[in-house]
């Protein structure tokens, strides 16, 4: 979070009774290069309070405990937590804490779900912290490190399959998650259509995902927020990092412009080698494909007071096939995608007290997809473009009280959707059309608070948000009994430009509550309201990257979602082990679907195409992880349902089901996941996967018709059975610094990966196709065949 | 040596990622389906030709099981799974005003007074009521203009499609292009399909028997005790014939986006070289209501553009035609009407490779015909009659060339 930019920031507790006070000071320095740390968490618990403090610039930290016996921590992301314990004789310590780096030594740092030895953060339900360390350990396909398969690992959240793209947490759409890379919203998390992840995984500095209780200032989505923070640049040395894969290049170089004031990373990966593709097949000759992603941050130390920090993420995929269906009603053989993100973040922190500090963040995120027909006579290219904008300032205090925590802030933000703009180049054939833009803000105030007495801690946040649909923009009314289409419009109203069309706002409390009779055993229990006015309008199981953002309107209510969790958390052994279980209940009011049958390319009334209803989801998770030593891992089982419902009031003939409850795409009943790694020496270690999960829901046909001279497959309810059950095991074995020298200055990893061990032909989706005069079921794989890669990655300082 | 081997290794990723991705990985699936409940079906075209113009209504049955066959996995339904609905009364309302009765032909089949033809412009509304007393009315159709076709090209195609209906698998075709303008001043929506008159020689096969043609009743073939009940003999027709063959590809287009503009290299139908012998194509671009095209696009993309990483799962398609008291009732089937612009086309497939003369007949059986040897069983052996049917006649289709 926030702290990494005020190391100065002290997290004092004080005792406040008349009894002998002992003094532990000392420093941090990493063990190598005796380097001092700054950040590091130190703290332990006596008498049900929290002691805590984080070191300075110069390593430096002090605690002030009562007499007594202490265990006291030492944590710090990307390094190897340590332990000292102070005994009631001793007299005032001080210290040299000899802080090693994850990757130093054979102790491995792995997920976790926050327990109560995150004494220092909040004591929320549902949130996992996933360091990048941890994800790199976890088997990958192809090599490619990815957040978004690596959280597939965790208890709660699922997808539709390989080629997601997105995953669904606790019973949510994909949308209805907030994924956010230093504060900048992605709207397409993937390449290749869900096959890769956006990030430069040599960026990313750590994951928080909030599943359970979110923070108030997080707000607009329903479900859950990623939050990516990216690395900050580091202000005292040079350094490289980089690899190569079976599918990309990837280099990281940071530079310190003013050694401790001013630094500067670009990290970018790219995948180009399509133009070998002709040579193996024939067939491939038409396919080109190419992905890349680049992330520029520069900091600066303006003074011990002030930083600031600006940030430039581009992301870039072209995909080219004539073996895809084209952009209909254009005359052509070959089909192309092709999406662009570029996300802008500005970012000032400002300490205006030890204890007060202030935050002021301006990001911009644009979104640019197009899908597009090659005319076959003449090569010219024929582009649905559209785009989504989305402009925020963000302005916040937070405040460190004696055993309470504050945040108190503002937001502002402006979107502008433009639906589709057929571009037909130099087409004879094809008309140009725009459809008109959609403009909308929204205004919000948040505050959340956290306070800790004894054995209870709560959280507390309340967010209101206020959503404007502007104009211009034209308003149809509808006949109120009849289904709404073209045919049941009474009348059309212009608005005018920034006139509000529709408001819509409301407070969104969010609440936490952990009662701890111990160290090892904390239950909590957690109540949230989240408002999203912006979504996906898709037909497809799972989103494209050309799937259509529809801000919410007068006819498309804002989605609202409740949610309850209760959980129980256990520690054994020092935290060594970690056992939790959490239950979940979320209902979603004005969840959307599409109407059977519903088209949303260049629709210019989507309303037209979509129903409302609700949704209701219900979970259990168990997980069990080992978290220190040679051996680590963990196991989860989810037991998850999500169902969704039409709203009774819509017409009888857009109800989906007869306006029955039914199963939700990514309805999978049963997941498990195991997940294993295993140090063998300072030099090698293996990782093991293991998944399993229900099959999801699709929709089968009722039966066969003849029907204009071929043979079609007939379909009734929507959902109504299951494709086969998805379970596969990965393995990864890592080869660290093969060389043998440790203090060489350049570091070489590889990393061998096999992908789907035992060959299981997974099914993504199960399909009835009609060729001349007969039809066939069919099971689409992505990877039916063990994916065996090799990576190679690099560390120069 | 370093590089070379990453450069081979990158190769491969990237050839697994993408055959993986795209085609690699299409397996056949077993299905076993029960229909559990029973959907009337109603299919019928009006148009504006001189023809034989007809609705014909079905009722699949309950409990029919489709399943996929054993080597072709080819879904098919256990046994007979539709039922004719018989005596039902089905009129057409014509502008509102003009009623026209349908008579029927055959079970289930019912067929429009022959002085009926439809009119670009008129609205035209089915109505049925079932012999259980239910009525079903359509929505009002009105029958919109189309085009002319402005060039009409084929070109050879000798890759071709896979057609299972032939004994052969894939087949080579000649893919036909159309160019037309599309008028500036109306919403069009089109659909094409294709009729193929190839000429047959053999029209007649008797198992364990001998052709007879004049036995006095429907059945030509007699058994004969000589021959075994296996023994096929196969009878060349006595008068030119020709089987009629429907295309069955789904060919539909909107001027959504490409309103007023003229469309160059339209492909809309491919045909199978069945033989190498001339034969008639009968191209027909006809148009569309609205909601007919939406109703079709949405067959083809459950059935036809299916298999993608970005399929729109299915859904039942409502048609137009709805039980006037339950409006919930899924009837499948749509009841169209269409303007229609016909090209008959001399395709002389003297740009073809691989088709061998007269060989329609092996291509559909898997064999070559086995006529009756002369003068073995008796004096002379008849020539079979060319039975006119919906995929056969023995008149002359309009156009042949002689």
């Amino acid at each position: 979070m926030n702290f990494k930019f005020l190391p100065l920031l002290l997290l004092f507790t004080f005792e406040g009774f008349a009894q002998r006070i002992i003094k532990m000071e000392g420093t941090i320095v990493d063990s190598l290069s005796n380097q001092p740390i700054s950040g590091v968490a130190v703290s332990t618990v006596a008498n049900n309070k929290i002691y805590g403090q984080i070191s300075d610039q110069s390593g430096r930290f002090a605690l002030f405990l009562p007499a007594g016996d202490h265990i006291i921590s030492f944590k710090l992301s990307g390094y190897v937590p340590q332990w000292r314990s102070i005994n009631e004789k001793s007299p005032d310590q001080t210290l040299t804490i000899y802080f090693q780096k994850v990757e130093h030594q054979l102790e491995q740092v792995i997920v976790s779900t926050k327990g109560y030895d995150e004494n220092i953060r909040k004591p929320l339900l549902g949130v996992n912290q996933i360091d990048i360390k941890a994800l790199s350990k976890i088997p990958a396909a192809f090599g490619e490190l990815d957040f978004l398969r690596g959280i597939q690992m965790l208890p709660g959240v699922s997808s539709v399959g390989e080629a997601s793209n997105g995953v669904n947490i606790r019973g949510g759409t994909t949308d209805q998650n907030l994924i956010l890379v230093d504060n900048t919203p992605i709207f397409n998390p993937t390449h290749m259509f869900g096959l890769f992840s956006v990030i430069p995984p040599d960026a990313i500095s750590n994951l928080d995902l909030y599943k359970g209780n979110v923070p108030a200032r997080f707000g607009g989505r329903a479900a859950a927020v990623m939050d990516i923070s990216l690395k900050t640049p580091d202000v005292t040395k040079f350094k490289m990092t980089g690899g190569l894969s079976l599918i990309s290049e990837k280099l990281m170089v940071n530079v310190p412009i003013i050694k401790d004031r001013l630094a500067v990373y670009i990290a970018a990966r790219g995948a180009f080698h399509d133009f070998l593709l002709p040579v193996f097949s024939e067939d491939l000759d038409s396919v080109r494909t190419r992905f890349s992603e680049v992330v520029g941050k520069l900091f600066w130390r303006i003074n011990a007071k002030n930083t600031l920090s600006l940030m430039g993420y581009f992301s870039n995929d072209y995909f080219q096939t004539n073996l895809l269906a084209t952009l209909p009603n254009v005359v052509g053989e070959t089909t192309f995608f092709e999406h662009k993100t570029n996300n802008y973040a500005l970012k000032w922190v400002s300490l205006l007290t030890p204890k007060l500090d202030w935050q002021t963040t301006l990001t911009v995120a644009n979104y640019d997809p197009t899908i597009g027909t090659i005319e076959t006579a003449t090569r010219n290219r024929v582009r649905l473009e559209s785009g989504v904008y989305q402009k925020q300032a963000t302005s916040a205090f937070n405040y460190q009280g004696k055993n309470s925590k504050w945040e108190l802030g503002t937001s502002f933000t402006k979107y502008h959707i433009k639906p589709g703009i057929l571009n037909p180049g130099n087409s004879t054939s094809v008309n140009a059309l725009t459809l008109p833009s959609e403009f909308s803000q929204e205004a919000d105030v948040f505050i959340d608070g956290e306070i800790s007495k004894k054995q209870f801690a709560a959280t507390f946040g309340l967010r209101y948000s206020y959503f404007m649909a502007l104009g211009p923009a034209d308003l149809r009314t509808y006949q109120p009994n009849e289904p709404r289409d073209d045919l049941s419009v009474i009348e059309s109203q212009r608005i005018d430009k920034g006139k509000i069309m529709k408001a819509y706002g409301g407070f969104e409390p969010r609440l936490g509550i952990r009662y701890a009779p111990n160290n090892a055993l904390s239950f909590k229990i957690g109540y949230n309201l989240m408002r999203q006015y912006i979504q996906i309008a898709s037909n497809t199981t799972t989103p494209i990257p050309t799937s259509r953002w529809k801000t919410s309107d007068v006819h498309i209510r804002p989605q609202v979602s409740h949610l309850i969790t209760g959980g129980l958390y256990r520690s054994f052994k020092n935290d060594i082990y970690d056992f939790t279980l959490e239950g979940y209940f979320r209902k979603s009011e004005n969840s959307i679907d599409y109407k059977p049958g519903a088209d949303f390319l260049l629709q210019p009334f989507p309303e037209t195409q979509l129903v409302q209803g609700l949704s209701k989801a219900y979970g259990v998770e168990v997980m069990f992880s080992k978290k220190k030593g040679n051996f680590t891992g963990w196991i989860n089982y989810t037991y998850a349902r999500t169902f969704n419902k039409t709203y009774a009031d819509v017409n009888v003939l857009e109800q989906v089901n007869n306006g029955n409850w039914y199963r939700a795409n990514y309805d999978r009943p049963h997941s498990f996941n195991l997940s294993i790694n295993l140090t063998a020496d300072k030099h090698n270690s293996f990782s093991f996967n293991f998944v399993y999960s229900t099959g999801r829901p699709y929709t089968e046909p009722v039966g066969f018709i003849e029907y204009l001279n071929n043979f079609y497959p007939y379909f009734d309810e929507r959902n109504n059975n299951r494709i086969p059950a998805y379970h596969r095991l990965d393995l990864a074995w890592h080869i660290k610094n093969p060389s043998m020298k440790e203090d060489k200055r350049w570091k070489g990893n590889w990393v061998f990966t096999v992908y789907n061990l035992y060959a299981r032909k997974n099914a993504y989706s199960v399909f009835f196709k009609t060729e001349n005069g007969a039809a066939r079921a069919y099971k689409l794989q992505i990877f039916g065949a063990p994916i065996v890669s090799l990576a190679y990655n690099f560390n120069y300082e | 040596m370093h590089l070379p081997m990453r450069f081979n290794l990158k190769l491969l990723g990237i050839v697994l990622l993408i055959a993986g991705f795209i085609w690699g990985c299409v397996d056949l699936y077993k299905v076993d389906i029960q229909t559990a409940k029973s959907y009337l079906i109603v299919e019928g075209s009006l148009n504006d030709l001189p023809e034989r113009q007809f609705i014909s209504i079905y009722r699949t049955k309950a409990n029919t099981v489709f399943k996929s066959s054993d080597f072709t996995s080819t879904i098919v339904a256990q046994k007979d799974s539709y039922d004719p609905v018989r005596a039902a009364k089905v009129q057409v309302v014509e502008n509102g005003s003009i009623t026209y009765s349908l008579s029927e032909e055959t079970p289930g089949f019912y067929v429009m007074p022959f002085t009926f033809l439809g009119k670009p412009g008129s609205s035209y509304q089915l109505f049925i009521e079932l012999s259980d007393g239910k009525k079903y009315r359509s929505t009002i159709e009105t029958m919109a203009k189309v085009p002319p076709i402005e060039r009409i090209y084929e070109k050879f195609n000798p890759k071709g499609i896979l057609d299972r209906s032939t004994s052969i698998g894939n087949i080579a075709t000649n893919d036909f292009y159309v160019d037309f303008t599309d008028p500036v001043d109306e919403r069009n929506f089109y659909r094409w399909s294709s009729i193929t008159y190839e000429i047959q020689k053999i029209c007649a096969t008797c198992r364990g028997g001998l052709y007879y043609k004049d036995a006095g009743s429907l059945i030509e073939c007699q058994t004969d005790n000589r021959l075994s009940v296996n023994n096929l003999f196969d009878y060349e027709a006595e008068s030119l014939c020709w089987d009629i063959f429907y295309g069955n590809s789904l060919d539909i287009f909107s001027d959504v986006y490409t309103n007023g503009k003229t469309q160059k290299d339209k492909l809309i139908a491919q045909i199978p070289l069945y033989q190498s012998n001339p034969c008639l194509v009968v191209i027909r671009q006809a148009s569309l209501s609205p909601n007919a095209y939406r109703y079709l696009k949405l067959v083809q993309d459950q059935s036809i553009n299916t298999g993608t990483l970005a399929d729109t799962p299915p859904a039942p398609i409502k048609g137009n035609i709805v039980n006037e008291a339950d409006k919930a009732e899924l009837v499948l089937g749509y009841f169209m009407t269409g303007m229609v612009n016909e090209n008959r086309y001399w395709l002389d497939r003297k740009n073809t490779s691989g088709g061998q003369p007269d060989g329609l007949f092996y291509i559909k059986n898997g064999r070559e015909p086995n006529l009756e040897p002369p003068f073995l069983y008796r004096l002379s052996v008849p020539k079979a009659i060319c039975v006119n049917s919906e995929n056969r006649t023995s008149n002359s289709p309009s156009g042949w060339r002689f």
